[in-house]
């Protein structure tokens, strides 16, 4: 199966499809040299830190995107168990290409193999009728043991390379990982444009969009496989153990001061761009892992949103006297 | 039923808007709901009453298809209840817990749900939108359209479910226990907005368990435990001893359960 999916992807039908994308690529590459003359940064004077950034903006949009979605579900973790088998995908693809020399990138096997363990999730939770911790947890650390187990077998060379899947990294951004995902990003960004309605309803309230009709089990489905997809795409930079931060920090952030949805949504992506904008320039000059900065950076962003939001409840309580009966919004637990 | 002639579905008189024959229904061995038998014509108030785990919330979820029976038929709209899925011709108002409560919504957006099954993958229309805000009006939230819902109270809150279900022009409005967890001034005016829009036309299906709500709003009384101990006139419930021998099983099963 993988071998077949492997051959197709070199051949070179794929190569036409994807040349727009590589001549968007050094597109982009040129004008961030031109940036990078007129401001003199001298990160942006490297053609991996272009792809880098670029993988970094589109990071900044899918993760807290979908993040919304699974955040406001109390789903925050399914993220991070993903990111765990995600892991077992790349040690795959490794794997594969060590023993049968096939060259294929080690995310595209990730992307599969995330793919079926969330399926596989979503179809353990709808026979349970819950998304339980436990087997959640067996996911997670099952795709973690497989991944570790594969790369020890072929111990030596492999062992090296594992760092850069585990914490990330600026440098190591190819063309194609960058390539493969600005194609995961365009799935992403069109599927929830096309679901909104229905992903809104089935977060906000399952049942009443089951009496609405719509599917609830269906768009839970392509909610976790989004979820896959989105963990592989940002594992490049924010690696296995800190990828599911993107997914929950900003939205936390953003659902501290915000009204309505579509501004919590808006406002979580701006987070977690200026997150990842401010985590790269950081990591660079200050020689340090770029997943990790990036997510300190959105801590601390988080926890000035929670300042804010303390500070505006505060002046709204003072200002709204207007027969409202303020009950549940004070004593609720932080659940 | 209404097949053979080319009225609208909507107007035909004769179909129920919900029947169950001899439905029957369990998670496990023990049925939780049993032989129930029910019919609920279009712009009746009905109230399903009944002690805590008599099977009230099973039963809605048969009606609404949201499981199927293990034995017997239910039909919502004159098709099987587990295939209808004209879902813009029924509103849900749940009791609050349901919803997502930490979630940043406003009140407005929360209305606009309403208009989802009609517009599908699209975007709302002005005309839409125009709905959505007449629903905030009926149900008197305009002034709160902009509120984030988790700074509502729990009135207000069940309010703003109930505009949703108006935005979606629902024939029929099922409400699952809707006053848990609201002051009772609330409560007073949410079952007169009730009555108000029963009057309109909207069938209504209330779920409950405070015997004084349904007594004092509704026309019709379903009384049950696990099976239907009562159903008819309001009237004629509040005389009959059917309150008492359908709490009365309750307290002795449980008593046996310990």
């Amino acid at each position: 199966m993988t071998a077949t999916l492997a051959v197709a992807l070199q051949a070179g039908v794929l190569d036409v499809v994807l040349a727009p994308l590589y001549w968007f690529l050094s597109l982009w590459s040129e004008l961030l040299f031109w940036v990078a003359g007129v401001t003199g940064f001298e990160l942006l004077a490297y053609q991996f830190m272009h792809r880098a950034v670029l993988v970094g903006l589109c990071i900044g949009v899918m993760a807290p995107l979908i993040g919304t979605f699974l955040v406001h579900r109390q789903l925050a973790l399914i993220g991070d168990a993903l990111a765990h088998t995600a892991f077992a995908g790349v040690a795959v693809g490794l794997f594969l290409n060590a023993v049968l020399d096939l060259g294929v990138s080690p995310y595209l096997t990730a992307v599969v193999v995330a793919m079926i363990a969330a399926l596989f999730i979503e179809l353990i939770s709808e026979a349970t009728d819950a998304y339980n911790d436990v087997s959640m947890a067996i996911v997670l650390s099952t795709g973690f043991a497989l991944g570790t187990v594969l790369i020890s077998i072929n111990a030596g060379g492999l062992s090296v390379g594992v760092n850069q899947y585990l914490f990330g990294n600026l440098s190591t951004v190819s063309a194609e990982n960058a390539v493969i995902l600005l194609v995961l990003f365009g799935v992403i960004v069109a599927t929830v444009a096309l679901t909104r309605n229905q992903l809104l309803y089935v977060t906000f309230d399952e049942t009443a969009a089951a009496v609405s009709g719509i599917s609830v089990s269906w768009y839970n489905r392509v909610m976790v496989m989004l979820t896959a997809l989105v963990v592989v795409g940002a594992m490049q930079i924010m690696g296995v153990i800190l990828v599911a931060a993107m997914l929950v920090v900003p939205v936390a952030g953003a659902a501290q001061v915000s009204r309505s949805f579509t501004e919590s949504l808006l406002l979580s992506v701006v987070l977690a761009e200026l997150a990842v904008l401010l985590g790269i320039g950081f990591a660079y000059y200050g020689e340090a892992t770029a997943g990790g900065v990036i997510v300190l950076v959105a801590v601390a962003i988080y926890v000035v949103t929670v300042l804010v939001g303390k500070t505006q409840s505060h002046m709204n309580a003072e200002a709204a006297d207007v027969g409202t009966i303020n009950t549940d919004d004070t004593d609720s637990p932080p659940n | 039923m209404s097949l053979t002639d080319g009225a609208d579905p909507r107007t035909t008189a004769e179909e129920p808007l919900i029947e169950l024959s001899g439905v029957d229904f369990g998670y496990t061995a023990t049925p939780v709901v049993e032989d129930i038998s029910l019919r609920i014509e279009s712009g009746e108030y009905v109230a399903i009453i009944g002690p805590n785990g008599s099977g009230k919330s099973t039963l809605m979820k048969l009606i609404l298809g949201l499981l199927r029976p293990d034995e017997g038929l239910a039909r919502l709209f004159g098709a099987p209840a587990h295939e209808f899925d004209d879902g813009s011709r029924i509103g849900y108002v749940a009791q609050h817990a349901s919803a997502s409560k930490e979630m940043p919504i406003t009140v407005r957006e929360v209305v606009q749900m309403g208009r989802f099954p009609h517009v599908g993958f699209g975007r709302l229309s002005t005309r839409d939108w125009k709905i959505v805000d007449r629903a905030l009006e009926t149900v008197g939230m305009s002034a709160f359209a902009n509120r984030r819902v988790t700074q509502l109270s729990g009135g207000q809150r069940q309010r703003a479910f109930i505009a949703r279900a108006l935005a979606g022009e629902a024939d029929l409005l099922v409400l699952d226990e809707p006053t848990v967890g609201v002051d009772a001034e609330s409560v007073e005016a949410f079952y007169e907005l009730l009555e108000s829009l029963n009057e309109t036309g909207i069938t209504v299906l209330l779920i409950e368990h405070d015997l004084s709500a349904v007594t004092d709003h509704a026309e019709r009384v379903v009384c049950l435990n696990r099976e239907i101990y009562f159903d008819g006139p309001t009237e004629a419930f509040v005389e009959s001893d059917a309150l008492s021998r359908a709490f009365g099983t309750a307290v002795t099963q449980r008593g046996d359960a310990v």
